[in-house]
């Protein structure tokens, strides 16, 4: 995946995803929102056919790169889960 | 989170995903249509046409033509190793050569692969009189519904929230709710409504039963109620033909998949090191 982090603090991170649309980043951020040491995880697009922009501020002290790689190992499992499930039928 | 197949044909699927939210089982239904790769008509180039149709029409309506993909047998032609020249891992090629007076169907492409050949064989695509012919060669790559509607293996690919009917103590079995459902949904037992045996997930929520029961009754609400779960998700997916709906799905999965677990390869990367590094 092409990213690239425009922003990084503490408890604040902004990465630019190039080529992704809604399809990947809502889900990722809906994922995110499922932790409680997320604050905010949101994407938008600047304008209509410009990269998306991926915003995470987390609390507690807790590092917003490994809040995301949470979201996002949490949605590999439920797709690894439902692949295996389709194998069985 | 779980899936259940009710129908498993090769060009139509029926399932039920539970325990997911709707932000999952949207970004399934997208995926689906729009990042699953199939086979379609790219490049066409023209010897002859003195048809009715332009040339470029004739190239529109090729490219439209479902073809059979083998997803293993293929690669998208910006990662082939023939660097985007086109060959035989990248490409199909058909060749067309008719002359009239005929009606050209898609039966009438040859493919140089006969495991990519034309779905189906009746898509007229030009009608020729007396002496008028079209002879062309055509080009088919792998590409994504996301840069062409061609390039789609999906025709209706949707999902609705699973329906919850309940209906009150208070009715009084008049089955005015019956004769309005447009699915077949209820019907009345012992004064009392209730859903038909394995009706339930007809039911297309368009709540026509609790408007008629909230006009018609003497009650300020209905005695009949039409909620919906948003955990569970009733999904119909149908195939062009260009590849099995339980490879499209499958396909999907692991395609979201992968994008997570390169994510997740990039950031622990990040994390590892310095992590003001532009990537």
């Amino acid at each position: 995946m092409d990213i690239k982090i425009i922003e990084l603090e503490a408890d604040k991170v902004r990465i630019s995803f190039a080529g992704e649309t809604h399809t990947y980043l809502n889900a990722l951020t809906n994922q995110m929102l499922a932790d409680p040491s997320v604050d905010v995880a949101s994407y938008d697009f600047r304008y209509t056919f410009v990269d998306p922009t991926l915003l995470v501020t987390t609390k507690d002290g807790t590092d917003p790169v490994a809040a995301i790689i949470r979201g996002a190992e949490a949605i590999a499992a439920d797709c690894t889960d439902l692949l295996a499930q389709i194998e069985h039928q | 989170m779980q899936i259940s197949f009710s129908r498993l044909d090769d060009t139509i699927a029926r399932f039920v995903l539970r325990g997911a939210t709707p932000a999952f089982a949207n970004t399934l239904r997208r995926t689906m249509i729009g990042e699953v790769p199939t086979l379609a008509i790219d490049d066409v180039f023209i010897y002859d046409n003195n048809s009715a149709l332009f040339d470029e029409i004739v190239a529109h309506r090729l490219g439209l033509v479902p073809l059979r993909t083998d997803l293993d047998e293929y690669v998208m032609r910006d990662t082939c190793s023939c660097g985007g020249e086109g060959c035989s891992g990248c490409t199909a090629i058909y060749t067309l050569s008719v002359e009239g007076p005929k009606m050209v169907y898609s039966s009438d492409l040859i493919p140089q692969d006969p495991q990519a050949a034309p779905v189906v064989d009746n898509i007229p695509l030009v009608k020729l009189e007396k002496e008028q012919k079209v002879v062309l060669e055509a080009r088919a790559v792998l590409g994504k519904g996301i840069s062409h509607a061609k390039w789609q293996p999906t025709l209706a690919c949707g999902y609705k929230e699973y329906p919850i009917i309940t209906v009150d103590k208070k009715c009084d079995g008049c089955a005015m709710c019956v004769d309005e459902c447009p699915r077949g949904v209820l019907e009345v037992v012992k004064d009392s409504v209730r859903v038909v045996e394995g009706k339930l997930e007809d039911c297309s929520l368009c709540r026509l039963c609790e408007r008629i029961c909230k006009s018609e009754g003497t009650w300020d609400e209905p005695a009949i109620h039409i909620t919906q779960d948003a955990t569970r998700f009733i999904f119909v997916v149908e195939s062009d033909g260009s590849l099995s709906v339980k490879e499209i799905v499958e396909r999907a999965l692991r395609e979201i998949r992968s994008k997570s677990e390169s994510l997740v390869d990039v950031l622990s990367d990040i994390s590892g090191g310095n992590g003001n590094d532009e990537i």
